[in-house]
């Protein structure tokens, strides 16, 4: 292996070291879930940012598919089975079934446009939730949502640390999926609609197709998050649906650093942990919070992940002289 | 010959200026025709109509013997045409490597490929290689777009364009802004360019337009003026009569230009 | 049709309309802000709501409603400026994901200080005694207020309107939104155009909380409602033009009232269903041009 390869693998690796020996060294239930949520958030925000980062599509309607992910797990979970791979399914397939036709009318709109009308959408979600008490439990949300049963592997759920190995799992598996994605020709052709789309037109890309893709791949993995974190919560109400939620998993790409796939999460991790930690200190916290989001504009200017690509920058250097 | 592009009487309004006025134009395979005319002419509104940026108020393009008038731009380049835009609209943020693979992976039909990783494409790779050596920017290829300097993207401009491997290719005025020297290597690049890449080229410099069109099209106001052999359209009374004050430009037998060319 | 059955229906649509100058006043700032900045300003319901709340405690201290007009508007308009000046600015280039994600922080920032300040009790605050009671319409009776309320805006709305159409500075704003880099190379100082445009738009947000302040009552969380609110009648009207902020914000608030009456408990997702709606058949708003 050159030391070039070595020297990239190298962090990547002992982070995922460090994340695997993690409920060893720290056995406080506090801090795994704590975790937990950090990588259900990592993958919920990696989805937002192959739509804001990588195709500069401007959705303030995430939270739709995360909801709507959540909330069928949870109703085939207490309905009519807990079975992982039946509840896991259903769930990124009805987000996935819902991104098509919310796409589709979406993209034909650019900027602000598209933004609102993912807003609208994702709120005609939110009353959906609300309203539909039969299926959804109404403003009091689904509770009881049970750990899932996979039964080939005979694994046990319900506990911290092994819902936090499976968690992890599919985290490493969505940011690998989402890497080659990205790496991809098609990935590359979202960047491309980013930087010019009207050029991307002139060069033959049919780019209200790719838009589409985009959204839909991003909506599927938004799925995948809201699954695990009903399977997490064990509880989701409305307010997972709600605009709030879209604009936290906003600030935590804009925060970790768009169009970086690792930035993002890094953006959820400190963002669900100050959100943890001020509002357990003070009153103040949304103070905080938005004083830490104006700080960050003006002095991190690509985010999280900037800030690390700097200091590695700066750290090589002075290890070269 | 057959023909190619049919232009059939197109017009156009931006509210209450009539800037297309009825205009008719057939290109047949392989002609070079030239597009002149004052600014304000219609020229780069004309090119629009026919790469299907913009609607026609009225009028029909028949590309290779299909009525395109309402398709989208996409889809005529998939149908052979391409072109490349007056001030120059690249992907200023990729390297110059990047703006060419994207459209040559849209040519090979790569483009929504997601399970390998572009680079992995080893045929996308060196046909971009190849394209960018055959325009002389190789040696800039890891470059970032806006970096280049303005001759640079203009062959970068036309670089897009060929990527698709057209059979119609639209070129809006390749030379402006350019040095004589560098003038002088796009004609040369365009006149190396197979017979059977059809050309539609707007110019100002007259220079140019004899050393590559085969006819020449002279719009005015939104009208043609004049349609022919660029011997018929120097004499034509109607242009100069319009051009009374350039009629000079029109008495160049042989331009210097051309005789560098030719050696 | 007998004018007692017309009389509720002719209430609400006043009172849509009431509501409508309102958002009116709000969504010609932010609508003009995009339009000629290009600059998302997610702050902006804070400005409506600092003059609702600044509004509240000069009629207190002062007992002058009137005063509170005039003077609370130019304060928030200065606190705009400032904000304009010092943080905003480098933000024009760095494009919408920092310009949302600092204005967000803004309006967090804002949102808990008001709290802080003011606590999270609904606030009320007294009509000017002027215009308390109620005009006789012939058919029925209208809150003398709310009157006030329609006639402010109507008149803010031409007032703005010719300025726009007949000024200078109206002329320098239209060719702003229209192309903002040859304004600059008019030699016209673009920079103090941008601050003083943005610190406008501040102070008809204030206004707008002002005179919102003795019929809407003051609560945690009307920031963010008239944001949105403003948001979709900036998207509904089209951007960066005062005549699609204006025809918008009838549209919105019409509906807005209308929707609390048949549908209560989604008076806002009927609201999103008709800029949906709009936008679907015209995708820049009913009179905004096309986005470069």
């Amino acid at each position: 292996m050159t030391s070039d390869r070595r020297r990239r693998i190298g962090p990547g690796l002992a982070t995922i070291a460090a994340l695997v020996i993690f409920p060893f060294v720290s056995p406080s239930i506090y801090f795994q879930n704590v975790l937990t949520e950090v990588l259900i958030f990592g993958i919920f925000a990696m989805s937002l940012d192959l739509l804001i980062g990588y195709t500069g599509l401007f959705s303030f309607g995430h939270a739709a598919f995360f909801g709507v992910a959540a909330y069928t797990a949870g109703i085939v979970a207490t309905r009519f089975s807990d079975n992982m791979l039946l509840t896991l399914a259903a769930g990124v397939l009805a987000a996935g079934l819902l991104a098509l036709p919310l796409g589709a009318l979406s993209i034909r709109s650019v900027g602000i446009y598209f933004l609102m009308l993912t807003l609208a959408f994702s709120q005609m979600v939110y009353a959906a939730a609300y309203k539909w008490t039969w299926l959804t439990g109404g403003p009091n949300g689904l509770a009881g949502v049970p750990r899932p049963v996979l039964g080939i592997l005979g694994l046990d759920l319900a506990s911290v640390s092994t819902f936090y190995y499976a968690t992890l799992t599919f985290f490493l598996a969505s940011y690998v999926v989402l890497r080659r994605i990205v790496a991809s020709p098609l990935g590359h052709s979202f960047v491309g609609v980013r930087e010019n789309e009207s050029r991307m037109r002139a060069i033959g890309y049919n780019t209200w197709l790719v838009k589409l893709a985009a959204f839909v791949i991003a909506g599927l993995f938004a799925g995948l998050a809201g699954v695990l974190f009903s399977y997490f919560n064990g509880f989701i109400s409305p307010s997972d649906v709600y605009w709030t939620t879209s604009g936290l998993v906003m600030v935590m790409v804009i925060i970790g650093g768009a169009g970086t796939l690792l930035g993002p999460v890094l953006g959820a991790g400190l963002v669900l942990i100050l959100q943890n930690i001020v509002s357990s200190q003070t009153d103040r916290w949304p103070l905080i919070m938005g004083a830490t989001f104006i700080l960050f504009v003006l002095v991190a200017r690509r985010g999280i992940a900037g800030i690390f690509h700097d200091t590695l920058a700066l750290a090589r250097r002075s290890a070269r002289v | 010959m057959d023909e190619l592009l049919r232009v059939e009487n197109i017009h156009r309004r931006f509210g209450g200026l009539r800037v297309l006025n009825g205009v008719n134009l057939s290109v047949a395979e392989g002609e070079r025709l030239a597009i002149i005319g004052p600014n304000g002419a219609g020229k780069t509104t004309l090119f629009n109509i026919i790469g299907g940026e913009l609607a026609p108020g009225l009028g029909r393009i028949i590309l290779g013997g299909e009525d395109v008038t309402r398709r989208p731009a996409h889809e005529r380049v998939s149908r052979g045409l391409a072109r490349t835009f007056q001030t120059n609209n690249l992907f200023l943020g990729l390297s110059v490597f990047e703006n060419v693979r994207l459209a040559v992976q849209r040519r090979q039909g790569a483009a929504f490929r997601v399970l390998q990783p572009a680079s992995a494409l080893t045929e996308v790779s060196s046909e971009t290689a190849g394209l960018l050596a055959r325009l002389g920017l190789q040696e800039r290829h890891l470059a970032l777009a806006r970096d280049l300097s303005y001759g640079e993207q203009r062959q970068l401009e036309v670089a897009l364009a060929l990527a698709g491997r057209p059979r119609l290719l639209l070129l809006d005025e390749p030379t402006a802004g350019m040095s004589p020297a560098e003038t002088a290597s796009m004609v040369e690049l365009i006149r190396s360019f197979p017979r059977d890449v059809t050309l539609l080229i707007i110019e100002h410099d007259m220079d140019v337009v004899f050393a590559i069109a085969d006819r020449i099209a002279v719009l005015h106001y939104g009208e043609v003026l004049a349609d022919g052999r660029p011997d018929e359209v120097r004499n034509d009374p109607n242009v100069l009569a319009v051009y009374l004050g350039t009629s000079s430009a029109f008495n160049v037998q042989r331009s210097t230009l051309i005789s560098n060319i030719q050696g | 049709m007998d004018p007692q059955t017309l009389s509720p229906y002719l209430v609400q649509i006043l009172n849509g309309l009431a509501f409508s100058m309102l958002l009116f006043l709000l969504a010609a700032g932010l609508s003009v802000i995009f339009g000629m900045m290009d600059f998302i300003n997610l702050a902006h319901g804070s400005f409506y709501m600092l003059g609702a709340y600044l509004g509240f405690t000069a009629i207190q201290r002062l007992g002058s409603f009137w005063v509170a007009v005039v003077a609370v508007p130019i304060l928030v308009a200065g606190l705009g400026f400032g904000l304009e000046m010092v943080l905003l600015r480098p933000l024009y280039k760095r494009g919408h994901l920092d310009q949302v994600l600092l204005t967000f922080g803004l309006a967090f920032v804002f949102a808990d200080v008001v709290k802080w300040n003011w606590g999270a009790d609904i606030r009320s605050v007294p009509q000017p005694p002027e215009l308390t009671g109620a005009l006789s319409l012939g058919v029925t009776v209208y809150p003398r207020y709310r009157g006030f309320v329609i006639v402010a805006g109507l008149l803010l709305a031409g007032v703005l309107w010719a300025i726009q159409a007949r000024t200078r500075l109206g002329a320098i704003v239209r060719a702003g939104v229209a192309d903002k880099e040859m304004v600059s190379g008019l030699g016209i100082n673009v920079r103090l155009v941008f601050a003083a445009v943005f610190a406008f738009g501040a102070g008809l947000a204030a206004l707008s909380g002002v005179i919102a302040a003795p019929f809407l009552s003051l609560a945690p969380g009307m920031d963010f409602e008239q944001l949105i609110l403003s948001l979709i009648v900036v998207v509904v009207g089209g951007l960066g033009t005062l005549k699609g902020a204006f025809w918008g914000a009838i549209v919105v608030g019409l509906a807005d009232t209308f929707g609390k009456i048949w549908a209560p408990d989604f008076s806002l997702l009927v609201i999103f269903a008709i800029m949906a709606v709009v936008l679907l058949l015209r995708p820049n708003g009913l009179f905004g041009r096309a986005l470069a």
